[in-house]
């Protein structure tokens, strides 16, 4: 049975996620097209009849002449163009609001001879404008079946599903075209296309204007083209400029027919703008917007982590009493089950902070962000739209590195990826609460805040600071062709689609879970692996050692165990790569030992407590406040003071604040980039710039 | 109301977006020092630089 294919297509912010998500419900798959980073969603029913129809939620677009990387992708597959994509059907949707600016692509579609649905959404906005629509108008005028529907009431949704079911039975095609393609046009198409008999006229005439980016056109029809072109009697622009105009001229014409005003007052949703977007207080709001977000982060997801942590050491614990003692019960304990969790630990704090971001998203308030500090991050090389990665890279890296796609300008684009992991991520987090007390003693500063708790926050505005003056770098260095833009709507506020906010979640944390998961737990066993083995002799020579030592000093069980643990890691090759390491750390005030640990947190940033734990061994009691003390009375070998200075562990979280120290994220910016040759440049530049600026500092406290 | 603006790749996305010519623009508020301009066309709220306006031509009403 044959498939039928139906997009839903339509300008962005007109309503079509929401329409997408009540129609398709959780059957929903977010899929990449090949080639290009863009993300499409879709559907597939089965319908009585045995036929199956695929519903695809294509990115939003303005029109048939795009500007945008998402834009120019649904485009070219609905001009075919390598995709294969193309729909059999379109199902066109446009906010009631504003009808008169985004019913122009809908024109272009009419003409392309596309069966069409027109869906008219949020009709349920209407009323407040004091605005009506005579659907009859619209349909006799446009000569396509026309609905009124509301994703946010569920107003005629039923009929909806109809209408869709309809179309796919008759794929009834507007009889005439919207806008009459001028005479000399005409003559160039034939000119150009006398030899084929694909598509109309219209359709021939949008693949010469989009000729330079599909191989559609033969070897003769791109030679007449150029010739074309060359003689001035074929040019894109004034081209599009004359028919967009055109278009715009019938639309009004049309509306002023269909579209009934009242006599009251103009609904303004801009109220809220007046505060929100103000010069001054606008960005102070933004700062406390921001502020309450990542306070909610660890308010909120403390618990659910506490559980998870508590599920894992519970499920080890039983795991070692059932399985034979042995290397086969530490790979899994200590290796899988020790990655599996360094993964689920996260997804709380990523999960909360894509909520809160998706919220903002989804009421128009992040295009207001963008407004404010578009002007900020130009200065350094970036877009305003770089404000979405920034703020979700105090998630995760991986999804904020993936939502800078949206900005248009390739090198505004690729130094937001380059220094959008500078952003303290939630794998930092552990790390700087292990080490921050080394630094700042506890205090209560102006009866609320308290001194570590500022040191947090300020270690998490050096990570801003160190991202906009990278990007000023690099904004130096890096050549640049294309234009860059900001043009962009700033949506009506509205409620939050639940739905759309559900999926958004879903997808940020599954994105974690595959990019980061699969790396993280691949490196946890490697790292397992090399801290469990090591030259015979000196493991067993270890070993001896660690029980002659337990018994000298009547040790209880559970203590001689750390302590076996911590002489084996050391005989290890782990322990090994950490003595071949110490010179070069030496300088930042380091021994081997933290040398073991920052190796291990190359996995993972966070993976440092754990092997900090271990080495230090209080392995068996997984605990900050008793690492610490342990960590606390750690003495240097060769100077006879303690290790864990205030310079050292400012050095240390320097060091975790800058340097690249995230496999998963270096993966990613190869995907998005497409060559190897930038994250290395990334992992270089920020681990670079680590080692200077912890080497600067403990030299200087020391 | 728009009158006219210089052609670029910019002009077509303007026109997109709604900036046909004889369309009423108001500037609902504009950022500081030359900042980004918040403008309404046809019912749609937009944001654009102060260089990207400075393409467009209009009469003041």
């Amino acid at each position: 049975m044959p498939v039928t294919a139906i997009a839903l297509i339509g300008n962005p912010n007109s309503g079509k996620s929401s329409l997408f998500n009540i129609l398709a419900g959780t059957r929903q798959k977010v899929g990449n097209y090949p080639g290009v980073t863009v993300d499409v969603k879709s559907a597939k029913f089965n319908l009585k009849s045995g036929e199956t129809v695929t519903l695809l939620d294509m990115p939003g677009l303005y029109s048939m002449y795009p500007t945008g990387r998402e834009e120019r992708l649904v485009v070219d597959t609905l001009l075919h163009a390598g995709t294969g994509n193309c729909p059999d059907a379109i199902v066109y949707t446009v906010d009631a609001s504003l009808l008169e600016s985004q019913l122009l692509l809908f024109t272009q579609l009419i003409d392309l001879g596309f069966p069409l649905l027109l869906v008219v959404n949020m009709i349920d906005e209407l009323e407040k404008r004091d605005l009506a629509i005579d659907l009859d108008v619209l349909r006799s005028r446009l000569g396509v079946p026309v609905l009124a529907v509301s994703s946010r009431t569920g107003e005629n949704i039923d009929e909806l599903k109809h209408a869709i079911l309809d179309l796919v039975e008759k794929k009834q095609v507007h009889p005439k075209p919207f806008y009459t393609v001028p005479s000399d046009q005409i003559n160039n198409v034939r000119y150009v296309f006398f030899d084929t008999e694909v598509g109309n006229e219209y359709f021939r005439l949008l693949q010469m204007h989009h000729a330079d980016r599909q191989d559609k056109l033969s070897e003769n029809q791109n030679t007449r083209l150029k010739e074309l072109q060359d003689q001035e009697t074929f040019q894109l622009l004034p081209a599009q400029v004359d028919e967009t105009m055109d278009r715009a001229e019938k639309i009004k014409r049309l509306l002023a027919f269909a579209i009934v005003r009242g006599k009251g007052k103009r609904f303004d949703s801009n109220w809220f703008d007046r505060v929100l977007t103000h010069n001054y207080a606008g960005p102070v709001i933004f700062a406390a917007i921001m502020l309450f977000t990542f306070q909610a982060i660890f308010a909120w997801a403390t618990y659910p982590m506490d559980w998870i942590e508590g599920a894992f050491a519970w499920l080890s614990g039983e795991l070692t009493t059932i399985l034979p003692h042995g290397w086969f019960s530490s790979l899994i304990t200590d290796g899988l089950l020790a990655g599996l969790s360094g993964v689920m630990v996260f997804i709380p704090q990523i999960a909360i902070l894509f909520f809160l971001i998706t919220i903002l998203e989804e009421v128009g308030y992040m295009a207001r962000a963008v407004y404010l500090f578009d002007r900020l991050l130009q200065r350094v090389g970036m877009n305003g739209r770089s404000v979405v990665a920034l703020i979700s890279g105090g998630a995760c890296a991986i999804p904020a590195i993936m939502s800078a796609r949206t900005i248009e300008n390739w090198k505004e684009r690729l130094i937001t990826i380059m220094v959008t992991p500078f952003i303290s991520c939630s794998a930092r987090i552990p790390v700087f609460a292990l080490l921050i007390a080394f630094v700042v003693p506890y205090e209560r500063v102006w009866w609320i805040f308290n001194s570590q708790g500022l040191a947090f926050a300020g270690l998490y505005v050096l990570g801003v600071v160190a991202a906009l003056t990278s990007a000023y770098v690099f904004k130096r260095i890096l050549k640049s062709r294309d234009a860059s833009f900001l043009l962009m709507e700033l949506p009506t506020y509205r409620w939050p689609d639940w739905t759309n906010v559900w999926v958004q979640v879903r997808t940020k944390v599954g994105t974690f879970v595959t990019e980061a998961g699969k790396i993280i737990i691949l490196m946890s066993l490697i790292l397992w692996a090399l801290a469990s083995f090591g030259p015979k002799a000196k493991m067993l020579a270890a070993e001896q050692e660690a029980q002659l030592e337990s018994t000298q000093l009547g040790l209880t069980d559970s203590e001689a165990g750390d302590l076996l643990a911590s002489k084996k890691i050391e005989a290890s090759y782990a322990g090994h790569i950490g003595k071949v390491i110490e010179p070069v750390i030496r300088p930042l005030g380091y021994d081997w030992k933290i040398g073991i640990a920052l190796i291990t947190a190359f996995a993972a940033r966070e993976v440092f407590v754990g092997s900090m734990a271990t080495i230090y061994s209080v392995g068996s009691e997984d605990n900050s406040l008793r690492i610490r003390e342990q960590m606390a009375k750690v003495i240097d070998p060769q100077t006879g003071k303690p290790i864990f200075t205030q310079a050292t562990a400012l050095s240390l979280i320097l060091f975790f604040l800058l340097a690249m120290q995230c496999m998963s994220t270096l993966a990613v910016v190869y995907k998005e980039t497409g060559t190897w040759k930038w994250p290395v440049i990334q992992f270089t530049f920020m681990t670079v710039l680590a080692y200077v600026v912890s080497f600067a500092t403990y030299q200087l406290m020391s | 109301m728009l009158a006219d603006f210089s052609v670029s790749r910019l002009h077509q996305r303007l026109l997109s977006m709604g900036f046909t010519p004889g369309s009423v623009i108001r500037v609902l508020r504009r950022l500081p020092m030359n900042g980004n301009l918040y403008v309404e066309i046809a019912g749609r709220s937009l944001a654009l630089r102060f260089v990207e306006a400075e393409k467009i031509t209009v009469n003041v009403s």
